[in-house]
């Protein structure tokens, strides 16, 4: 039961930063592989607004929120836009730069000390006990609420409002849309803002739950290799690979050998590419693009 | 940050190093100022900037001024095994604050050159142990095998013997070894022990370990691994839920996390004492590296105390001193720890890591909201 | 006074190669004026000139003026001519295909009364949740069309509206063009290769060959026009049989400087 838990919450975690790589990717044919680092500065702006602005939860967690589609925005119009055209590993090539970039900077002001936000925040993370005798922390729920709360609202958003179907509409043909009155670069800016949005709550989480520091990034990567397992343009797919590849990493763990814990992801997402290249319920035409 | 280190590095040198000044003990120092490890391992290298300026500016030891070399080997083997080439050149000794894949490089140059090397900050290698290599010595406070002799009995002492203990190790080879052999330890001594659970180092997520110790039924689980991992599994136990008790070495950041965490079911042991108690000793050092180090004060405590084993093997040695005499003065030291260990560091021709290893257990009082020491000093003779 | 006033203009793609050069037409307001050619004449090129190119296409209006409405609208992004009111329909690429028959309509910024699409295209109704991408050509075609009408434009310009479609969809498809015209007073500028379609309900032409205007005239005269017969509406010249010299003089004879 614990190791149930333990999957779910993983999963969840994996939900969050990856609903970055596929809005992005969905929108632009773009590989954010800055999105790890986008999660770090998400967290490092809840510290950043605990120590210098508020330490109230109610006012540092939605500002860092802010800053972090903030930061989503500024990254596609000064980045990401001027790649417009030019061939899309170059945009790729562009993402790896900034994340570095972002990495830098934040050990340049924060240093790599660990920082705790949350004892700044004066709160605790008790654990919640659940049936069969298992537990997980406080935080940890919330990451599972606001990984499901994230995505129905995403889908429902994409599925169901105007907005959403423009979305859509841009991320499958840029130029019809341009011809019906779309402009797909704010669309695309507002992909870029979802999905730093949801890197951020996954830094903001994290950070409180655990610890913060510069190399919260790596998580970054192990949860690409989750949406690739989940195809990389589906939603419901990243779903799907989340708790296929938490479940191997949790089990990996418990049942053969501690030390392949961080390359789960990886050996699923090899076998995924050898048996279904293009993910579980990603598009296959897809398949050229990655 | 690495900017500022180069800077900082340039301008001790213009003030330790004297314009070629023969008439200095020459000291080499490979430390890892950047790279992975460097929030360890970069206080010792502030520590020794600091405690050697004093001397330096109190007229040095014996009328003549120490001068460092300090060398970055970002906690890399090769750049290790360069500093040591350079330090060749007239040192009379060489001093390593950096992780263990270093040692090898300057063990084999220094037997090569016949200089000793003092360890001041990594963990203390087995030729430091008895029956000691002549040229190899060891101030810093954890020692292989000695901490889990320490361990075991303490949580014998206080757990009862009923107890299922765990261990934690991270995957690299000395703690791994030191958590097998106090598995066994404690077998021996009665206690029901837990297999070794061995965590990889770079895990952004513990839980899945800890979910391991907690399902294992561990009501003791002792740690001892550099302090990101023995801290990081105790975390994320608490996430889940687990009421047990944790013991670990204390490493520098310990005291910190105890205060952060306050968690009463958490031990941290160790060889310093720390500077909650707000020794005269303690109060010194604050005093001294304020405003000359960006980390806080305790994370120098390593440091300190070999450059004060080295301040008085130097005192000790006279002038001149030649590389050979001082090997042999620093096998005679008995240094006054001022009360930063439990007692003074002696060696001799045999032991070059302690004739007495002195240890004290630390915990987070809920009723005082401090960190207060669980007893005090244990000795062991180490032998 | 017409609503689309095209003066000498030329265009370049990926900075090298000349597309169309000195392309002048005027596209009167409530009418269908035509724009015949081969393939590869440029009548695609033309259209995107007008309808605004992306940044990706690597294309640019290099010299000459679109004007419309009065407004010079040359070299503007898509979206922006779409909400004057200039919208194009295009050839390849004209519908949505991974959103429903329902989502295609709605996704234009501007938005429009549905239910009137519905009247000129009844077969779009019943199939409003189906995904675009399941639909025959003509169907595509018309939720192409009402795609584009719901983004209330002032001009309309079609590429290719035929196609690919039988004889009987293109006409009712022509049908729904002209009662554009006549019903709702829409402009619209029509790019066929199908000239005699085209030209049944136009009420002007032009014919582009190799990036140039070479003819143009008013519907009936290109419809009488000898050459527009022979090379467009596949009618045979007026001469009892061919001998090898009149084979032979037949690309000598494509000149147009009637």
């Amino acid at each position: 039961m614990q190791a149930v838990a333990g999957v779910v919450v993983l999963a969840s975690l994996y939900v969050l930063l990856g609903v970055g790589y596929v809005l992005v990717y969905r929108a632009s044919r773009v590989l954010n592989l800055a999105q790890g680092d986008l999660m770090m500065v998400g967290g490092y702006a809840l510290f950043a607004a605990v120590t210098t602005v508020s330490a109230s939860p109610l006012i540092a967690v939605p500002l860092a929120l802010a800053v972090g589609a903030a930061a989503g925005v500024v990254v596609y119009a000064l980045l990401m836009r001027p790649m417009a055209g030019h061939p899309v590993f170059a945009a790729v090539l562009v993402t790896v730069s900034l994340g570095i970039l972002l990495r830098v900077a934040v050990v340049l002001v924060y240093t790599d000390q660990a920082r705790y936000p949350l004892p700044a925040m004066d709160l605790g993370n008790p654990p919640v006990r659940l049936p069969g005798g298992a537990a997980v922390s406080t935080l940890d729920a919330l990451t599972v609420i606001s990984a499901a709360a994230l995505l129905a609202g995403l889908l429902a958003f994409l599925r169901l409002s105007r907005l959403g179907i423009r979305m859509r509409a841009a991320a499958e043909r840029p130029l019809l849309a341009a011809q019906r009155g779309i402009d797909f670069h704010a669309l695309f800016a507002l992909s870029w803002a979802l999905a730093s949005f949801a890197g951020a709550l996954a830094g903001v989480l994290y950070a409180s739950n655990v610890r913060l520091d510069p190399s919260l990034g790596i998580l970054g990567l192990k949860a690409f290799a989750v949406a690739l397992v989940g195809g990389l343009d589906s939603l419901g797919g990243l779903v799907a690979g989340a708790l296929i590849v938490a479940t191997v990493e949790v089990l990996t763990i418990r049942h053969v050998n501690p030390l392949l814990s961080d390359v789960s992801p990886f050996l699923c997402l090899l076998a995924m590419l050898l048996v279904r290249p293009w993910g579980l319920w990603g598009t296959r035409e897809e398949l050229e693009r990655v | 940050m690495v900017r500022h280190r180069a800077l900082t590095l340039l301008l001790v040198a213009a003030v330790v190093v004297p314009a070629q000044a023969s008439d200095a003990y020459r000291i080499g120092m490979s430390v890892a100022i950047t790279g992975p490890a460097a929030g360890i391992y970069a206080p010792a290298f502030d520590a020794y900037k600091v405690y050697f300026k004093r001397i330096n500016d109190a007229g040095g030891i014996n009328g003549h001024p120490v001068e460092i070399m300090f060398e970055d080997d970002r906690g890399e083997p090769s750049r290790a095994a360069a500093n040591a080439k350079k330090f060749s050149e007239g040192v009379i000794l060489i001093v390593n604050a950096s992780i263990s894949p270093t040692y090898k490089p300057l063990m084999t140059e220094a037997d090569a050159e016949k200089i000793p090397l003092l360890f001041g900050g990594g963990v203390c290698p087995r030729e430091a142990f008895p029956p000691a290599h002549p040229l190899i010595f060891c101030s810093t406070s954890f020692g292989a095998q000695w901490d889990s002799r320490f361990a075991v009995p303490f949580i014998k002492a206080h757990a009862g013997s009923k107890a299922k203990v765990g261990f934690v190790a991270q995957n690299i080879p000395v703690s791994q070894a030191e958590m097998e052999f106090a598995e066994k330890l404690a077998r021996e001594q009665g206690l029901e022990t837990l297999p070794v659970i061995v965590v990889p180092g770079g895990s952004a997520d513990f839980t899945p370990f800890a979910a391991k110790l907690k399902d294992a039924g561990a009501d003791w689980v002792l740690s001892w691994a550099p302090w990101p991992l023995e801290i990081g599994v105790f975390e994320a136990l608490g996430r889940i839920g687990w009421t047990g008790r944790y013991v670990t070495y204390a490493h520098q950041p310990a005291q910190d996390d105890l205060a952060r965490l306050k968690s009463p079911n958490l031990f941290a042991f160790g060889g310093n004492a720390m500077f909650t108690e707000g020794l005269p000793i303690h109060k010194e050092i604050e005093g001294a590296v304020k405003g000359q180090t960006s980390h806080p004060p305790h994370y120098l405590v390593e440091g300190w105390v070999s450059a004060m084993v080295l301040e008085q093997a130097l005192r000790k040695c006279g002038w001149p001193c030649s590389k050979d005499k001082l090997a042999q003065t620093l096998a005679t030291v008995s240094v006054d720890t001022r009360g930063l260990r439990g007692g003074p560091i002696e060696w001799t021709a045999e032991n070059h890591y302690r004739q007495r290893a002195y240890y004290k257990v630390y915990r987070w009082d809920t009723g005082q909201r401090a960190v207060v020491p669980v007893g005090g000093w244990t000795k062991l003779d180490v032998k | 006074m017409s609503l689309l006033d095209v003066r000498t203009i030329e265009v370049v793609y990926h900075r090298a190669a000349t597309a169309v050069q000195g392309i002048t037409l005027q596209v009167p307001a409530g009418r269908i004026v035509t724009l015949l050619g081969p393939n590869g004449a440029g009548k695609t090129t033309t259209l995107r000139a007008i309808s605004g190119f992306l940044d990706a296409d690597d294309a640019r209006v290099t010299d000459g003026d679109v004007i419309f409405d009065g407004e010079a609208v040359t070299g503007w992004l898509p979206h922006r001519l779409v909400r004057r009111g200039l919208v194009l329909v295009p050839e390849r690429e004209k519908i949505f295909e991974t959103l429903t028959v329902m989502e295609n309509l709605q996704a234009c910024r501007r938005g429009g009364d549905l239910d009137a699409i519905f009247t000129y295209f009844p077969q779009l109704a019943g199939r409003r949740r189906q995904l675009a991408g399941y639909l025959s050509g003509g169907e595509r075609q018309m939720l192409a069309l009402g795609g584009a009408l719901l983004c209330q434009p002032r001009l309309l310009l079609v590429d290719e509206l035929s196609l690919g479609l039988a004889p009987i969809v293109v006409r009712t498809l022509m049908e729904a063009v002209r009662r554009l015209r006549d019903e709702l007073g829409l402009t619209i500028l029509l790019v066929e290769q199908n000239a005699a379609a085209a030209l049944e309900i136009a009420d002007h032409g032009y014919v582009i060959e190799n990036g140039r205007i070479v003819h143009e005239g008013a519907a009936a005269d290109l419809l009488a026009h000898e050459d527009v017969r022979e090379f467009y509406l596949g009618g045979a010249r007026s001469r009892a049989g061919r001998t090898y010299r009149d084979v032979k003089q037949y690309r000598r004879r494509r000149r147009w400087f009637a």
